[in-house]
């Protein structure tokens, strides 16, 4: 008898304190009365998270309900889409992720089953800024002029930290008869070290290297335009390769999700995109506004999945 | 050094000497309970802090951090079952003190050793952050792997009583270190189709079952012996001479302390060695070093005080990079990170410019969380060591409940306490088989890192081992190394003459 009381106990105090618990909710007009969970497919610290977690509190306020956040890290933000997938679809579960998590990363993993029609998208709010970066004190400005030094310095070294970053290597790479060494870096912390310490000649960038523009210079921007901290600097397009690398972090909801509910998650990710907190917070991240609401969001999603699946064909690569 | 005064005027006012007070208070119960640690509490805090002003959240913040560092060498002494790897080699003396009758002794040693460590810890991250931090970055990928190559053979080396047991725990470890994500072409490893185990075993649930679910079977199975001893020292604990720290504790506890401050505050600057390796080297260059060997395992002071300063010290070190260069040091670093820039601080270098009066505000309260540290700490203690008097089958639950929440939070959930399990049934026979635990858990929490500045540096030195005569660094540690295993094999040879020598002499 004690023992089962404890466990309850326990139970509800675990399902009190993170909202993960589903209740079937009264009727929808009152919706939020109760809080809603904020998944993000990240580790607390990262760009993602920060931006997540005064979303949360901006979007809150806002509904009138508290947004907690889960953290449910992995497979690059793919356990938290597989979690949103079997969640119950009433808007007390949502998720923030990048987009390339649903548009890029089914091509590269096998296990990643969910595709991007499995979801409704109430909007995106903010863009990466992915890149090809160098030390700050390297001979040269631009992917040109970083190719003309590698070929005059075989074993240059490029830093990457996941399989996009490898691919794009091998894109530059292939035909050309370069002698580059790929070394494996975990993470932007783990890339920002190998540069500031001048161990690498080039590295792959999700955006962070903006915080740290004495230290580190754009060399090519992988986004479909030019970056803001760098108009001068070509895309990796202009520069001749087929390739680009968008992506957004994207307010996703379970498909089932009633028309009225997302509406009110829409229209709330709208009032945060004018919010000044979240605009001096998305200067200091370094992730630029890009809001979009939920027709123009689905309608990139669809045109990133196409995009990637042309370049993943194209170089041959196989999930895995 | 006006700066510094500023900082102070800013700090010293009621309101966050209070949120101080709080954060160490939090942290440090939060710490006291196992299964949990800083890495929960700090990330839990976060959202408390939306509605303070920028410096009493940070502030509240690193007092959690801090708090829960040293909290954690409470339940290490006290229940064997150290809430994060690096108390682990807290436990490996401090436990056998507190059955002893000898709690409070252990206790209060671990805190002052907590305290020093931090404390000088804090004074370098203000004096010599930025100097140090362009230091570290000379220490790159190959010097790393050379260094992490001597940290497991140094710490190997101390494994209890067989070296091959020992050295089977530690390939175990490693191996269980390369579930997951293969670090440079993406391909799944040993993860049997779960997707959960893509990015490998999760750190802190293994840690937990290991260290303290374990622990708690394996009290279980004793809890009538355990009970009745505590019930023999209620009657003898009366001896002052058990309660307190003497002078002659002092004597062996200053070298180890100033040894285990240095060790953890050089292990926290450079990026990507953690807490673990700091605590576990400073345990066995104490172990090394000592006069006394032979009592270490089985109660010497002087071990609680090199785990516990090692540990403490990291923390505030591990600041230096996020500070000076903006690259977080620790997992508590990245966390920190985002509460930074939530409350409008980039951490990097700009921040002295853009604002040096929150950075030295940061620096005053992280010196006042030491001493309120010091203060809370030991309050705490004469409550927690209350503890030992408890009967086991009613602490048994409750630590094995805590340790459930914290696999809970660290793990994604259920997987995390699955995997809890797992590890406290797999920690559980290997303390019945005497294979050493601590090998295991070293070779686990080093195995990422050494393997992937193995394979860097590979890539570095363009697949030409004779390129590292360049790296000065990565040879003087290579050579520790080999010396390393060089003692270790005449320690052992001189051993097992002995051994024979004992077998020889009843038959003559």
């Amino acid at each position: 008898m004690k023992n089962s009381m404890l466990s309850n106990l326990g139970l509800t105090f675990v399902a009190a304190s993170f909202g993960t618990a589903v209740v079937a909710g009264p009727a929808l007009a009152e919706y939020p009365d109760r809080p809603i969970t904020m998944m993000i497919g990240y580790k607390a610290g990262g760009g993602t998270d920060t931006v997540g977690r005064v979303l949360a509190k901006v979007m809150g306020e806002d509904l009138g309900q508290q947004i907690n956040i889960l953290n449910k890290a992995g497979a690059g933000g793919g356990i938290a889409t597989i979690k949103l997938k079997k969640a119950k679809p009433d808007g007390y579960t949502i998720l923030l992720n990048p987009s390339t998590s649903l548009t890029l990363n089914p091509y590269l993993v096998k296990k990643l089953t969910y595709r991007i029609d499995d979801y409704t998208y109430a909007g995106m709010l903010t863009a990466y800024q992915a890149a090809l970066v160098a030390p700050i004190d390297r001979p040269y400005n631009n992917l040109k002029e970083f190719l003309a030094y590698a070929k005059k310095n075989p074993g240059t070294k490029y830093a990457a930290l996941n399989s996009t970053a490898r691919m794009v290597m091998n894109v530059i790479t292939k035909d050309s008869g370069l002698d580059i060494s790929i070394v494996p870096v975990k993470g932007g912390a783990g890339m920002l070290a190998v540069v500031f310490g001048g161990q690498v000649d080039l590295a792959y960038s999700g955006g962070i290297h903006q915080q740290h523009p004495t230290k580190i210079k754009l060399i090519a921007a992988g986004t479909s335009s030019r970056q803001p901290l760098g108009p001068n600097i070509p895309t990796l397009r202009e520069d001749g390769y087929d390739m680009s690398f968008d992506s957004f972090t994207t307010l996703i909801v379970p498909k089932k999700t009633p028309k009225a509910i997302v509406a009110k998650l829409e229209a709330a990710l709208a009032k945060a995109a004018k919010n000044p907190d979240i605009i001096a917070l998305s200067a200091r991240v370094s992730f630029p506004m890009a809001h979009r609401n939920g027709a123009d969001a689905t309608a990139e999603m669809h045109r990133q999945w196409r995009d990637y699946g042309k370049l993943i064909k194209a170089t041959g690569t196989t999930a895995k | 050094m006006e700066n510094l005064i500023g900082g102070f005027q800013d700090i010293l006012t009621p309101v966050n000497i209070a949120w101080i007070a709080l954060g160490v208070t939090i942290g440090y119960v939060v710490g006291v309970l196992p299964g949990l640690g800083k890495g929960t509490a700090v990330a839990v805090a976060i959202p408390l802090t939306y509605y303070i002003s920028p410096l009493a959240a940070i502030a509240l913040l690193i007092g959690i951090a801090k708090g829960s560092t040293a909290g954690s060498a409470v339940s290490a002494i006290l229940l064997n079952a150290p809430g994060e790897p690096s108390s682990a080699p807290t436990a490996l003396d401090g436990y056998p003190l507190a059955r002893q009758g000898k709690a409070h002794k252990a206790l209060k040693m671990g805190l002052f050793a907590s305290v020093i460590g931090d404390f000088i810890s804090t004074l370098v991250l203000i004096v010599l952050a930025a100097p140090l931090a362009e230091y570290a970055l000379l220490i790159g990928p190959v010097e790393l792997c050379a260094i992490l190559l001597f940290s497991l053979t140094f710490i190997g080396g101390l494994s209890g009583s067989s070296l091959s047991k020992g050295m089977i725990a530690a390939c175990f470890g490693i191996l269980c270190s390369t579930v997951g994500l293969e670090i440079e072409t993406a391909i799944p490893r040993l993860t049997f189709g779960v997707l959960e185990l893509q990015d490998g075993l999760p750190l802190i649930p293994v840690a937990i079952g290991m260290l303290a679910t374990a622990e708690m079977i394996v009290q279980m199975g004793n809890h009538k012996s355990i009970d009745q001893q505590t019930s023999l020292l209620d009657e003898g604990n009366a001896s002052r001479e058990d309660k307190i720290v003497l002078w002659e504790d002092w004597k062996y506890c200053i070298p180890a302390i100033g040894r285990g401050t240095a060790i953890g505050t050089v292990v926290g600057i450079l990026p990507g060695l953690g807490a673990s390796v700091g605590s576990f080297l400073s345990y066995g260059a104490t172990k090394k070093a000592s006069k006394r060997p032979e009592l270490f395992g089985k109660g010497a002071i002087e071990g609680v005080a090199a785990a516990e300063s090692a540990d403490n010290a990291v923390v505030p070190a591990s600041l230096v990079p996020l500070f000076a260069i903006g690259i977080p040091g620790s997992v508590i670093a990245a966390i920190l990170i985002a509460a930074f820039i939530i409350h409008g601080v980039t951490p990097g270098p700009m921040m002295f410019v853009e604002q040096p009066r929150l950075v030295y505000g940061i620096y005053a309260a992280m010196i006042c969380a030491s001493l309120l540290l010091l203060c809370i700490g030991y309050f705490g203690l004469r409550f927690f060591a209350l503890v030992t008097k408890v009967p086991m089958r009613m602490i048994i639950p409750v630590v094995l409940f805590l340790c459930a929440i914290g696999a809970f939070l660290q793990g994604d959930g259920i997987f995390g306490v699955m995997v809890m399990l797992a590890f406290g049934v797999i920690g559980f026979l290997a303390k019945k088989l005497e294979f050493s635990f601590v090998t295991f858990l070293i070779g686990f929490v080093i195995g990422p890192s050494f393997e992937l500045t193995f394979r860097q540096s590979i890539a570095l030195l363009n697949r030409d081992i004779t390129q590292i005569i360049d790296r000065p660094i990565a040879i003087a540690f290579i050579v520790l190394t080999v010396l390393t295993i060089w003692r270790i094999a005449v320690a052992n040879g001189k051993k097992n003459q002995l051994a024979q020598k004992d077998s020889e002499i009843p038959k003559t």
